[in-house]
């Protein structure tokens, strides 16, 4: 890799920076990876591995969140299920005694 | 020779019992030295650059002279304070870098599909070890940014083990003992195209479950009030005892539905049900791209400061034409060292848009520094 080409490349993504597309440049990014000499592929992977960590932790967290929230319905439902079972039964029973 | 038996037989088990309080012994670790650092080629580069970047310039020269083999009788004393700095940083990588493993680098590229594209381009193995090599160098290079990176991966780390672990759990139990049924979520998962996916993920999520914006502490806010209250409101709402039946039913199995799709696993829909809860994005840049690509030095930046620079650099009195090839090298690496922090300052804690700008702005300068004259 010549430092033309090193040039060139930054030339190119500073275009498409310019151009304001973000989806575009990280295209770039992606498609020319392999164009881009050792260190500064080293450098390009890094920082998309940074941003998926911090894209799997918002996930994660608030996937953890809903997870515990729902486990937590579920068990409300089914105590109020309970709940009217019991009711029922007094009800039967009032019926049956002629209450 | 018995009682050799005998005692052999003895040591066994009470080395056994021991295991069994105390767990397998930790394998002590032998100290890292600073004659161990020098003679590791990456490692001396590591605490050459943590030295360098600590500003001191009595350590460097010292370093220097274990560099070259001739320290002088109280430089070792001299740099303990370094090499336990050192020792402690090159502990934290070796941990941090046993989590990042080829299988976690390729779940994470599951969060964006131009990561994924560069994971299949160079292989998420490859892939794995730039990121530890990036990971020590970080260590020395910006701590603060090490730590914050640590952090973040331990708690993702967290979510696999533990009480996060035990609700995950559950939920599989859930969705396997009650048949949950996600025809709709297996229908969406199937389409090939990524885009048209997750845009038919997202309106299975809000649409049909109708999780649309709200946030996780609302999500399941109907049933917020506790069992009884749960019970009160269909009741007055439904009426009949059936009816009420009916209605808790039918909130169970919706909830079951978006519980039993997002288990580990499914990240696509995982994904989904986070950007529903939150609202788009997910995460919000701190600086958006062209704010990064403007606050940022640029290429004409570095011919701009050359030539001040050239102009103001003396050694012994002598300026720029004056000097040898070895000095005017030193004095292209002190002007490139000077842009790099002055782009690495600017960029620290604006997001992923400015720390990738920062990073190619770093291997610009140094494809350009010998051009300097």
């Amino acid at each position: 890799m010549n430092n033309q080409t090193i040039s060139d490349l930054y030339s190119k993504l500073t275009e498409l920076v310019e151009a304001g597309d973000e989806s575009a440049v990280r295209a770039f990014l992606a498609d020319n990876i392999k164009s881009f000499p050792e260190d500064v592929q080293k450098k390009i992977v890094f920082e998309f591995f940074a941003d998926a960590v911090d894209k799997k932790l918002d996930t994660d967290t608030q996937i953890a969140q809903i997870q515990k929230e729902g486990m937590d319905s579920l068990g409300e439902i089914e105590k109020a299920e309970g709940g009217l079972k019991d009711q029922e039964k007094l009800s039967n029973l009032r019926s049956s005694l002629g209450i | 020779m018995a009682l050799d038996t005998y005692k052999q037989e003895q040591e066994r088990l009470a080395k056994e019992e021991e295991i069994k309080l105390h767990g397998e012994p930790e394998e002590e670790k032998e100290e890292l030295t600073l004659k161990t650092i020098m003679a590791n080629k990456e490692q001396s580069a590591l605490f050459a650059k943590m030295i360098k970047d600590s500003g001191d310039a009595t350590a460097a020269e010292i370093t220097g002279r274990f560099m070259n083999g001739a320290p002088g009788e109280d430089d070792l004393d001299a740099m303990e304070e370094y090499r336990a700095q050192f020792e402690k940083r090159m502990n934290q990588v070796e941990s941090v870098n046993g989590e990042l493993s080829a299988e976690f680098i390729a779940d994470l590229g599951e969060q964006s599909p131009d990561f994924k594209k560069i994971l299949k381009a160079l292989g998420s193995e490859a892939s794995s070890e730039m990121i530890k090599d990036k990971m020590a160098d970080l260590a020395v290079s910006d701590p603060d940014r090490f730590d914050t990176i640590v952090k973040k991966v331990e708690k993702l780390q967290e979510f696999k083990k533990g009480t996060y672990k035990d609700v995950e759990d559950a939920v599989k139990k859930m969705a396997e003992e009650n048949n949950i049924d996600a025809d709709a979520y297996m229908k969406a998962l199937a389409i090939a195209d990524e885009g048209e996916r997750e845009k038919a993920l997202q309106d299975l999520v809000r649409n049909q479950w109708g999780f649309a914006h709200k946030t996780a502490d609302s999500l399941f806010s109907f049933f917020g009030g506790g069992s009884a209250k749960i019970a009160e409101k269909l009741a007055d709402e439904k009426g009949t005892v059936d009816e009420v039946h009916a209605a808790l039913d039918k909130h169970k199995k919706g909830i079951g539905k978006v519980l039993a799709a997002s288990v580990t696993g499914n990240e696509d829909m995982r994904n989904a049900l986070a950007k529903s809860v939150l609202g788009e994005p997910v995460k919000k840049e701190r600086v958006n791209m062209k704010e990064s690509r403007d606050l940022l030095p640029k290429e004409t930046d570095i011919d701009k400061q050359w030539i001040p620079f050239r102009d103001a650099f003396a050694v012994g009195g002598k300026k720029w034409d004056a000097l040898t090839d070895a000095e005017k090298d030193a004095g292209r690496a002190v002007f490139g060292d000077k842009m790099k922090a002055e782009s690495k300052k600017k960029a620290k804690d604006k997001g992923f848009w400015a720390s990738l700008f920062d990073s190619l702005f770093g291997s610009l300068v140094d494809s350009k520094l010998s051009k300097l004259n």
